[in-house]
């Protein structure tokens, strides 16, 4: 019993409304820009042929791809469901619609052979938060109304499973390297001839690559160096559950991470490129509240 | 809000439930991956000297040009080269049906201007090599070869 009670305290840590508004605002918009941005790729199935399909995870409930038409329709339906979602508008409707929906076409999208491992962490993130009161500040809905400033464990536990699931995907990234090719990993040369492979491959399908990674496998000893931050970062992703000083180092590490692999695989990783994916790791509404009071003052500066 | 047991329901259901299927992938093999519950596999695979497939399209003096990956499947590199390994996998008349839907697909795109000649080509590479020596690939197949546009 004293252990499910140390795990409610810290499942259930109270935070203020505004901290899981913002994180859905903030996760919400992504996916907003990232649906629209990507609407040609999301709808690129519709043209591909009955033989490339290989349905994962939801869509493994279908026998056959969809019709052009309504994948068209659904990704449409997704991006205009995002609105409400980051509106919070009718939230405890629309957000598991557009949950599911969003969980629907990134599943779609990742039936053709390729997963997209640019959208799972997103897509999990908007489940959480679709089950959580997270439109009782700056949501539609409450519009005119004092936000509350009271602490509640029903806004905490949301935070605390996007941070626990972020540890958890980097943990696993980490174990399938241990797995899948046991300790040489940390040697670097895999890496290095991961990082060629990858080139190589996008200058043979005639797609754009990375001229500094072409350049950097011409050298070994990065690629140690490279390896084994990359297990360390990785499998060391719990840390940054242990306060808010350590989860910005990791936050930090991990972000970097993510721009050498851009920089080396020219692979965007576009949620944790925008360090939205980590948002859930820092008490967001503080970082909120400096940047407004900072406008605030630089508008009535130049107003005097 | 009053934080009661029955406020904290989404919180075990959902929230630890997101939790839990997310890990659950480390108790299955790392080459069994989903979506969104992955064993993140990408950047660990041992690699040799890969087979890669890849189409390539020849201009009047049979010089090979790369095709964008777009005219292949999507903008997507890696989803061009999934349906093209799949084709060369299933066969050479998987991979003529591709071949020939590609080119007929830019044919129409250049209003048949002019003549598509492509191949779908499987070759082995050294990819450390190919970067630091210049090297060649070790062994090079055309798997099919089709003709679209023009005198067609």
């Amino acid at each position: 019993m004293k252990a499910l009670a140390a795990f409610e305290r810290y499942w259930f840590a109270p935070a203020p409304a505004r901290r899981l508004a913002l994180l859905r605002i903030l996760t919400g918009g992504f996916a907003l820009v990232h649906l629209v941005t990507r609407f040609a790729s999301f709808t690129a199935p519709a043209r591909f042929g009955r033989e490339q399909f290989v349905p994962v995870g939801l869509v493994a409930l279908l026998d056959e791809p969809l019709s052009s038409g309504v994948v068209t329709l659904l990704v449409a339906l997704t991006t205009v469901a995002s609105v409400p979602f980051v509106l919070g508008l009718r939230y405890r409707f629309t957000a598991p619609v557009f949950a599911l929906l969003f969980l629907w076409i990134t599943s779609y999208r990742s039936s053709w052979g390729m997963i997209f491992h640019t959208e799972n962490l997103v897509a999990l993130h908007i489940l959480v938060l679709s089950a959580a009161p997270a439109a009782d500040a700056y949501g539609w809905d409450v519009r005119g109304r004092p936000t509350s400033s009271t602490l509640s464990g029903a806004y905490g536990w949301a935070a605390r499973a996007m941070s626990v699931t972020t540890a958890v995907c980097y943990v696993l990234a980490g174990l399938a390297k241990l797995k899948l090719a046991g300790p040489i990993w940390l040697e670097g040369g895999l890496l290095r001839a991961q990082i060629a492979y990858d080139n190589l491959r996008k200058i043979e399908l005639g797609s754009s690559y990375s001229a500094l990674g072409a350049a950097a496998v011409h050298y070994e000893a990065p690629f140690l160096v490279l390896a084994l931050m990359t297990v360390l970062l990785e499998l060391g992703a719990p840390i940054a559950l242990f306060g808010r000083r350590i989860a910005l180092g990791w936050a930090l590490l991990a972000w970097g991470f993510h721009i050498g692999v851009e920089a080396l695989m020219a692979i965007p990783f576009p949620y944790q490129l925008s360090f939205i994916a980590y948002a859930s790791l820092f008490e967001v509404e503080r970082a909120f509240d400096f940047v407004t009071e900072r406008l605030r003052r630089r508008i009535a500066d130049r107003a005097t | 809000m009053q934080d009661s047991g029955h406020s904290r329901w989404p919180g075990y259901v959902v929230g630890l439930g997101v939790v839990i299927a997310a890990a659950l992938p480390a108790f299955r093999p790392a080459q069994h991956d989903s979506f969104p519950l992955s064993t993140y596999p990408m950047f660990a695979r041992k690699i040799d000297k890969p087979h890669l497939s890849f189409i390539e399209r020849l201009d009047d003096r049979d010089r090979a040009h790369r095709l964008d990956p777009e005219l292949v499947a999507s903008d997507e590199v890696m989803q061009s080269y999934r349906t093209i390994k799949r084709a060369v996998r299933e066969g050479p008349e998987a991979a003529e049906a591709l071949c020939k839907s590609i080119a007929r697909r830019l044919a129409k795109h250049e209003k048949g201007k002019r003549e598509v000649r492509l191949r779908v080509v499987r070759a082995r590479f050294d990819p450390v090599a190919y970067f630091v020596e210049d090297a060649e690939p070790e062994e090079r197949e055309v798997i099919a070869s089709c003709k679209a546009g023009r005198n067609r």
